[in-house]
C-alpha cells in the first residue's frame, strides 16, 4: 500500500464484497447524489466516504484498480467486480493499523457542510489576522466572490468590534482542537493563512510531519468534519461559528419541508408519478420539488428524467441563443421536449446562460 | 495637472517607465493604440491611469481566467472597489447583479468568450467605455505564438460597441503578429509605440549538458548557488514534480512546485507564498507566471526549452522586474527539441482526423452553415475522432468558414492546407530558437533581431557568448540550511498569534 488513499479504496471495494462494480466507489468518492449511489453506501455501511474525495478522475481509480490486480490485492469476479483477497485482506490491516482511518469522517451527513465552512473560517481567520493589525490590502485566499462577499458581510455585522470577535473565534476554536490529536491538530493549524503566513499545502505538511500525503488530506478533513458535528451540536456553545454554518448544508437555500420530503422518497428510488400519487400532489407540483433540488444541489442526479443527449441539446440551444425562455428553447428543438425537462436543464446549466 | 502629477497621485510612483508615457499620450489624444513594451515593465498602467484621467470605464479584455482574475485582484488591493469581472464562473444571481450595475464600475474585465453574451454586449453598448484594452493582443494571431480563436471575435465586438478607443498590449510580438492584430481588431488606424523586448537587467546564458543526469545534476548545483527567488521551467508536470522532490531531497529546502494539475486552493497558496517570499523556488509548467508580479524574482532557469522564441521571452520576463540585476539560463540537451516537435504535432488535428470528420459531417447532409454549427455542437466530435481540446477548438474555428454547403471538398483541402501551414510555422519558429541556442553570437543582438529591432545598447552582463560572470549571481552569504521537518511547531502558539496581536510582536 503506497498510500493511504489506496487503502482507503480497497477498504471501500472489501465493504462492498464484490456485489457492485467499480464505479460504484468512483461515485461515492466523488459524492454522487444519486438513489443508487447513495442507497449503496447506506447498504454497504459506507456512506461515511461519500463525497470525501471529489478530485479523483476515472483513469487515476483505474490505474489503482490496476495496480492491486497486479499486486493480488484484488481479483476479478465472474461478474466483473472485484472481491479483495486474503494477501489484500491482510495488506489493509497492516496499513490501517498504523495509518487508521479518521475518526470523524462522515461524508454524507457532513461533507457539504464541511466544505462551505472551511471556504469560510479559512478566510475569515486570514481577514481577522489583517484587521486586528490593522493591515490593509491583502490577496484573500478564497477566490471565490459569494464567499469573499459573506465574509464581508458577516463581520460586519457582528455586534462585536474585530479585536473582540477574534478573541470569541479564538476560544470557540481551541477546546474543539482539543478534543482532537496532537497531529490533527498541528495539520488544521499548518492549513491556514494569516497575516503572519500564508497556509501550507497538503504536500507540504506531509513533508513536514513524515506523512503520505493523501492521508494529510483525509485527517483534515476528518478535523473538518469534527469541528461541524460539535458546533451544530451544541450551537449556543459555538455562538460565533455556528454562524459559518449557515445556509451551507446539503442545498445553499434550505429547502422547503415539502421539497424535502419529495427529495427523500426520490433517494430512495421512487419515480415522480410514485411520489405524486403517494403524496397526493399533483406531478406537477412533485417536478417544481425536482427543479428546485436541480437548483440549489449540484450534485443532483437529474438522469431519471432526462437523458443526456436530450440535456446537451437543450443546454446549447439556450447557450447559442443566450436565452431562458422555455418556449423559445422549445421552438429551437430538434426532437421534443417537455418544460420541466427544459426547466431541469436551466436549473443545471443556469450559470452558463 | 500633467501626466507625471497623475502618475504620483494615484499611483505614488515618480517617473513613467520606457514606453508609458508615450502610450498614455497617445491614448489621452484620442489614438487607436498598438502598444508593445517589454516584459513586466507596467502595461497595465497604460490603461489604468487614462481610466482615471478620463473619469470613464475601461473594458478589458484578457485571455486566461487565472489572469483576470489576478490583474483584477491587484487592482482592488490597491485600494479601488469598483472592478468587476465577467467570466463563466460567475454564478448567475452575480452576474445579473454585475450587469445591473455595469454603469457602476471603473474595471470592467472580460473573457472573450463571455463577450459572445448578447445580454453583455447589450449591457456595455449603453456605458460611455473610455478605453477598450486587448491585453496580450498577440493572442489574436493565427501567427502568433498563443492563438486564441475567441479573440478572433474581438474585431466584430470593437464594429459592435461602435469602435470604442481602443488600447492593444503585447509584450512579444513580430511585425507580422502586429499587423494581424491590427488587421483582425478592424484597421480603422492605430498608432503603434514601440519599445524594445531588450530587458536590459537580464542576463542570458546558454549551458549544454551531455546527459539528462549531468542535467539534473547542474540545475542542483545552480539552485544551490544561485540568489533567489528563481524559477525553473519544465515542459511537463510530471518532471516539474519529480524535480522539485530531487531538490528538496537535496538540501534545497523552500522549494514547491505547480501545475495546472494541482487543486485550486493549493495553487493559491503556492502562489502567495511564492509572492510573500515564503518559498525561494519554484518549479513549474508555462503555466505559472502570467499574471504573477513578484518584483524580485533573481533567477529563471529553463530545465527544457519552450517552443519558440516569443514564450521564451515571456518566461525568462518573469526576471527582475525591479529592474535590478538578473539571469535566464537554459539547459539544453541534444534532442530537446523533441519533445516540442511532439508538442506540434499533437496540438493540431492530423490530416486523418480532419478528413474523418469532413466526411461523418458531410453524411449528416446539412443544409445550411446554421444546420453544420447545430450538427457540431451536438455531436461528440472530440470523443469520435479523439481530438484533444485544442484540437477541438481549432476544429470548430475553422470550420466556422464553411458557408456553402457544396464546397465541403475545398473547406477540408483549405483545411488539411491550414494545418500543414501552421504546422511549418511552429516547426520554423522552432528552428529558431534552436539556433539561438546554439548561436555562438550575442544572443541579445538575436533576441531584438529576432523581433526585427535593434539593440541600443549592451549591457555588462550581456550573454555567455559576449561574455557574463555567472558568479556575479550567486548568493554571498550561504543561508543555513533550514530543515522544515525538524521544526518544532507549537500549533496553539500559533493559532494564538493569529488571531490576538502583540504578544510577540
Ligand atoms: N512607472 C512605474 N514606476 C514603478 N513601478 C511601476 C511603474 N509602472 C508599473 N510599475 C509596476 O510594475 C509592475 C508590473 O506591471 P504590469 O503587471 O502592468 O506589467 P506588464 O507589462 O503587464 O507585465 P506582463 O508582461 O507580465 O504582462 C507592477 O508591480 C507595477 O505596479
Ligand atoms: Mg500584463
Ligand atoms: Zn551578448
Amino acid at each position: 500500500m503506497d498510500s493511504f488513499l489506496e487503502a482507503l479504496i480497497l477498504t471501500c471495494l472489501q465493504k462492498v464484497k464484490g456485489e457492485r462494480s467499480v464505479s460504484g466507489t468512483y461515485h461515492l468518492l466523488k459524492g454522487k447524489k444519486s438513489s443508487q449511489t447513495i442507497q449503496d453506501s447506506h447498504l454497504f455501511g459506507i456512506s461515511r466516504f461519500f463525497g470525501i474525495y471529489p478530485v479523483i478522475s476515472r483513469e487515476e481509480l483505474d490505474s489503482f484498480i490496476q495496480k492491486f490486480t497486479d499486486r493480488g490485492f484484488i481479483q476479478k469476479l465472474p461478474n466483473n467486480n472485484y472481491a479483495v483477497t486474503g494477501t489484500g485482506m491482510s495488506e489493509l490491516d497492516d496499513y490501517l493499523k498504523k495509518f487508521p482511518i479518521p475518526v470523524h469522517l462522515n461524508g454524507w451527513a457532513i461533507q457539504n457542510t464541511a466544505d462551505v465552512f472551511w471556504r469560510r473560517l479559512s478566510l475569515l481567520i486570514q481577514t481577522l489576522s489583517h484587521l486586528v493589525r490593522k493591515k490593509k490590502g491583502f490577496y484573500p485566499i478564497q477566490k471565490d466572490i459569494s464567499v469573499q462577499k459573506w465574509i464581508k458581510q458577516y463581520i460586519s455585522a457582528q455586534k462585536l468590534d474585530r479585536q473582540e470577535l477574534s478573541a470569541a473565534i479564538l476560544s470557540e476554536i481551541l477546546p474543539l482542537l482539543e478534543q482532537l490529536s496532537t497531529r490533527e491538530r498541528e495539520i488544521f493549524v499548518l492549513r491556514l493563512s494569516s497575516s503572519m503566513r500564508t497556509g501550507h499545502t497538503y504536500d507540504q505538511i506531509a513533508r513536514m510531519l513524515d506523512l503520505d500525503e493523501t492521508y494529510v488530506y483525509f485527517l483534515f478533513v476528518s478535523v473538518l468534519h469534527f469541528m461541524v458535528s460539535r458546533i451544530n451540536w451544541e450551537k449556543n456553545v459555538h455562538p460565533h461559528l455556528s454562524i459559518l454554518l449557515e445556509g451551507s448544508d446539503l442545498a445553499e437555500k434550505p429547502l422547503t419541508q415539502s421539497t424535502h420530503t419529495t427529495y427523500q422518497y426520490i433517494l430512495n428510488g421512487m419515480d415522480k408519478e410514485a411520489v405524486a400519487r403517494i403524496r397526493n400532489l399533483k406531478v406537477s407540483t412533485i417536478e417544481d420539488h425536482i427543479v428546485e433540488l436541480a437548483l440549489t444541489d449540484a450534485r443532483f442526479d437529474t438522469s431519471p428524467y432526462l437523458n443526456s443527449e436530450l440535456e446537451k441539446e437543450i443546454a446549447s440551444v439556450a447557450i447559442s441563443n443566450q436565452t431562458r425562455k422555455l418556449k423559445e428553447i422549445k421552438e429551437h428543438l430538434t426532437g421534443s421536449a417537455s418544460y420541466f425537462q427544459i426547466r431541469l436543464v436551466l436549473a443545471r446549466y443556469g450559470e452558463k446562460i | 495637472m500633467n501626466l507625471e502629477g497623475y502618475l504620483e497621485k494615484y499611483f505614488g510612483y515618480t517617473n513613467f517607465r520606457p514606453g508609458q508615457k508615450e502610450t498614455i499620450m497617445q491614448i489621452m489624444d484620442g489614438k487607436h493604440t498598438l502598444s508593445m513594451l517589454p516584459t513586466g515593465t507596467g502595461k497595465s498602467l497604460c490603461y489604468q491611469l487614462p481610466v482615471y484621467i478620463m473619469n470613464k470605464p475601461a473594458v478589458v479584455v484578457s485571455p486566461l481566467l487565472s489572469l483576470m482574475q489576478d490583474q483584477a485582484e491587484q487592482i482592488r488591493v490597491r485600494g479601488e472597489k469598483r472592478v468587476v469581472s465577467f467570466n463563466s464562473f460567475l454564478s448567475f444571481e452575480e452576474k445579473r447583479y454585475a450587469l445591473n450595475h455595469l454603469h457602476t464600475y471603473r474595471f470592467i474585465f472580460v473573457s472573450p468568450e463571455m463577450l459572445n453574451s448578447k445580454q453583455l454586449l447589450e449591457g456595455l453598448k449603453k456605458l460611455d467605455i473610455g478605453l477598450f484594452v486587448v491585453d496580450e493582443a498577440h493572442c489574436i494571431s493565427q501567427w502568433g505564438y498563443d492563438f486564441r480563436p475567441d479573440y478572433l471575435n474581438l474585431g466584430p465586438v470593437r464594429k459592435e460597441l461602435g469602435y470604442p478607443l481602443t488600447l492593444a498590449l503585447t509584450a512579444t510580438a513580430t511585425p507580422a503578429v502586429r499587423s494581424d492584430i491590427i488587421r483582425e481588431l478592424g484597421e480603422d488606424g492605430f498608432t503603434e509605440i514601440l519599445s524594445s523586448v531588450d530587458r536590459s537587467n537580464i542576463a542570458l546564458r546558454v549551458e549544454k549538458c551531455s546527459s539528462y543526469e549531468e542535467k539534473q545534476e547542474r540545475l542542483l548545483t545552480l539552485v544551490k548557488d544561485l540568489q533567489g527567488p528563481g524559477i525553473v521551467y519544465f515542459s511537463s508536470k510530471k518532471t516539474a514534480e519529480t524535480a522539485a522532490s530531487l531538490l528538496q531531497r537535496n538540501g534545497t529546502g523552500r522549494t514547491a512546485f505547480y501545475h495546472g494539475g494541482l487543486e485550486q486552493e493549493q495553487r493559491i497558496l503556492i502562489q502567495q507564498q511564492f509572492i510573500k517570499g515564503e518559498l525561494d523556488l519554484i518549479c513549474a509548467t508555462s503555466a505559472f507566471g502570467m499574471g504573477i508580479n513578484k518584483e524580485n524574482v533573481r533567477y529563471v532557469i529553463h530545465f527544457q526549452m519552450p517552443m519558440q522564441m516569443e514564450s521564451y521571452v515571456q518566461e525568462i520576463g518573469r526576471a527582475g522586474r525591479d529592474g535590478k540585476d538578473s539571469a535566464a539560463i537554459l539547459l539544453y540537451l541534444e534532442g530537446d527539441e523533441g519533445l516540442q516537435l511532439n508538442f506540434i504535432e499533437n496540438e493540431l488535428p492530423s490530416g486523418n482526423q480532419i478528413r474523418g470528420i469532413m466526411s461523418y459531417l458531410r453524411s449528416k447532409n446539412p443544409s445550411s452553415s446554421e444546420e453544420l454549427s447545430q450538427i457540431m455542437l451536438h455531436e461528440d466530435l472530440a470523443g469520435f475522432f479523439s481530438l484533444n481540446e485544442i484540437q477541438l477548438r481549432i476544429t470548430q474555428h475553422l470550420l466556422q468558414s464553411v458557408n456553402d454547403m457544396d464546397d465541403f471538398n475545398t473547406v477540408q483541402a483549405d483545411m488539411i492546407g491550414f494545418v500543414e501551414k501552421r504546422k511549418e510555422a511552429k516547426i520554423q519558429k522552432l528552428r529558431s530558437l534552436l539556433n539561438w541556442v546554439h548561436t555562438d553570437t550575442c544572443r541579445r543582438t538575436l533576441i531584438t533581431r529576432y523581433f526585427q529591432q535593434d539593440i541600443l545598447q549592451k549591457p555588462e552582463q550581456c550573454c555567455d557568448n559576449c561574455g557574463m560572470n555567472i558568479g556575479a549571481y550567486y548568493q554571498t552569504d550561504m543561508p543555513d540550511n533550514v530543515d522544515e521537518s525538524r521544526l518544532v511547531f507549537d500549533w496553539k502558539e500559533e493559532l494564538i498569534d493569529m488571531l490576538i496581536p502583540g504578544r510577540n510582536e
